[in-house]
């Protein structure tokens, strides 16, 4: 019976997350990230993990322009959720990717490919002149940021890449 | 009395303003509002969390930590809800989401995988199909923290709360809250901190607390006389109502959410303001208001599991008036079961 419930559950669940984060800025999300890039998505492919018990996304971007670190033209990233059709995981503070959107991520190298930083803090929805962060169902903490800082929110795309290009 | 509360409720709806009282978690794509199933859902904890702040550990007169937990929960244990949330014992998961044993756990994670001894060096810090947290009891985060003594964007998660459903009925199958607690280690706590963060238990009212804010982990024992910090209850009372399916009601950032107001946004007179809902996403170190529901909080949990013959107010959103009927409910003599 309980296996039958489990193999139920695998078959019809979808997990929706919600959390609480500390505000960051953009500076210090760029001082501590080996690459920040613009990209567009080229592909998302859900898959179930090894263990067969997480569903995670295999995300390829193209990238457009570095603003910081010097990514291969094709970047591999994994993000926790996803849906391979039969089973769904929406994790919701983890980043989100469509194909063909463009994006702005803040990346750390993890063994053959790349992680975001910060589940959704770390992804940037590209439209038209503004950026839009991806936390969708997040608490905020607020926190005192260094002068001139400004928090991961909204804001102009070329404001985004100057404050990452100028973080130090 | 009922043809009372009737009146004083048609009278309530009849001054309904657009400001949504509660907004519902739905599913993605069929949108399906989500709603435990039955009216009897068990919780359990993994008490694997072997440093606490001093407020938090056990003393022969309680245990204050599981006391701030069972309040959390039985806040939203309400006489107008069909909802019961018993305490249903310590068990030795780790693992949270689907990666689990299908029990709603509320786990307590040691610090930060990149700060963990063993963690830190075993190679599923960078294998994405190995759940890490789940083998060391630690949250994980990128393998570039490892050696840090700040990290901002992996540091900054406070809590995690994920809601296992059906998405074709919006029916929750399974939920867990993980906690990113202290690891242990003695030291300033940053911010953001290295060592996880400092959950402090103060029952009582707010003013109950000290008012001072923890600047050291192990505090005040090691040098402060009395402070608090993150309070245990507060974070989890707003972590339970996304287990029972509550989404806030206000954004910080209306470009990202068009279909919430802005959260620094007045409200109606009469309403509460978002700053004290519960389910507010904004939060503080110190703050304890969470701690106990708004009738907008109360609203939505009575709209999503209405007592048998209760308004079945159960769409995806609710009008501000529906926080006042709430509260009539609510204030009816509790019908035993």
């Amino acid at each position: 019976m309980r296996r039958a419930l489990a193999l139920y559950l695998l078959a019809a669940a979808a997990p929706a997350a919600a959390a609480t984060f500390l505000a960051t800025s953009v500076e210090e999300a760029a001082r501590s990230s080996e690459v920040v890039a613009r990209a567009r998505v080229v592909s998302a492919t859900a898959r179930l993990t090894r263990d067969g018990r997480r569903v995670v996304t295999d995300v390829e971007l193209a990238v457009l322009d570095a603003w910081k670190g010097a990514p291969e033209p094709t970047v591999r990233l994994v993000v926790p959720g996803g849906s391979t059709g039969r089973i769904a995981m929406w994790v919701d503070a983890a980043p989100t990717f469509e194909p063909g959107e463009e994006v702005v991520v803040f990346l750390s190298r993890e063994g053959a490919g790349w992680r975001v930083k910060g589940l959704a803090q770390g992804k940037f929805r590209v439209d038209g002149l503004d950026a839009r962060p991806a936390l969708a169902e997040a608490a905020v903490l607020p926190r005192a940021l260094a002068a001139g800082e400004r928090a991961i929110g909204t804001m102009p795309v070329a404001e985004l890449e100057r404050r990452v290009r100028a973080a130090r | 009395m009922r043809s009372a509360l009737a009146a004083l409720a048609a009278a309530a709806l009849a001054a309904a303003t657009p400001a949504r009282a509660f907004v519902r978690t739905t599913a993605e794509r069929t949108g399906k509002p989500l709603a435990w199933r039955f009216p009897v859902v068990p919780w359990h904890v993994n008490r694997d969390w072997p440093a606490t702040s001093p407020s938090c550990r056990p003393t022969p007169a309680g245990d204050p930590t599981l006391d701030a937990l069972r309040a959390s929960f039985a806040q939203w244990e309400q006489p107008c809800a069909n909802l019961e949330l018993p305490y249903a014992g310590e068990v030795p998961e780790l693992h949270t989401g689907d990666g689990g044993s299908y029990e709603n756990v509320v786990v307590f994670r040691r610090g930060w995988c990149s700060q963990h001894d063993q963690a830190k060096l075993d190679p599923c810090m960078s294998d994405p199909d190995v759940d890490c947290g789940g083998i060391y009891g630690c949250f994980e985060d990128s393998t570039d923290c490892i050696g840090q003594t700040s990290c901002p964007l992996d540091w900054g998660i406070v809590a995690l709360t994920s809601v296992l459903y059906d998405p074709s009925s919006g029916r929750i199958l399974d939920a867990d809250i993980e906690l990113n607690g202290w690891d242990g280690v003695a030291g300033n706590i940053g911010s953001p901190p290295q060592h996880g963060w400092y959950f402090t238990c103060y029952p009582g009212a707010g003013t109950a607390q000290p008012q001072a804010t923890c600047n050291r982990y192990g505090e005040p024992t090691a040098g402060q006389p009395d402070c608090a910090s993150m309070d245990l209850q507060n974070t989890v009372t707003h972590e339970v109502g996304h287990f029972v399916g509550l989404r806030h009601p206000c954004t910080t950032d209306r470009n990202r959410e068009p279909d919430l107001p802005s959260c620094g946004a007045g409200v109606p007179a009469g309403a509460v303001p978002f700053a004290d809902r519960t389910m507010s996403p904004t939060t503080d170190v110190l703050e304890t208001k969470k701690r106990h529901l708004s009738p907008d909080d109360l609203a939505g949990l009575c709209a999503i599991y209405p007592e048998p013959g209760g308004c079945g107010c159960g769409g995806g959103q609710g009008a501000g008036a529906v926080s006042l009927l709430a509260v009539l409910l609510a204030l009816r003599p509790r019908r035993r079961r």
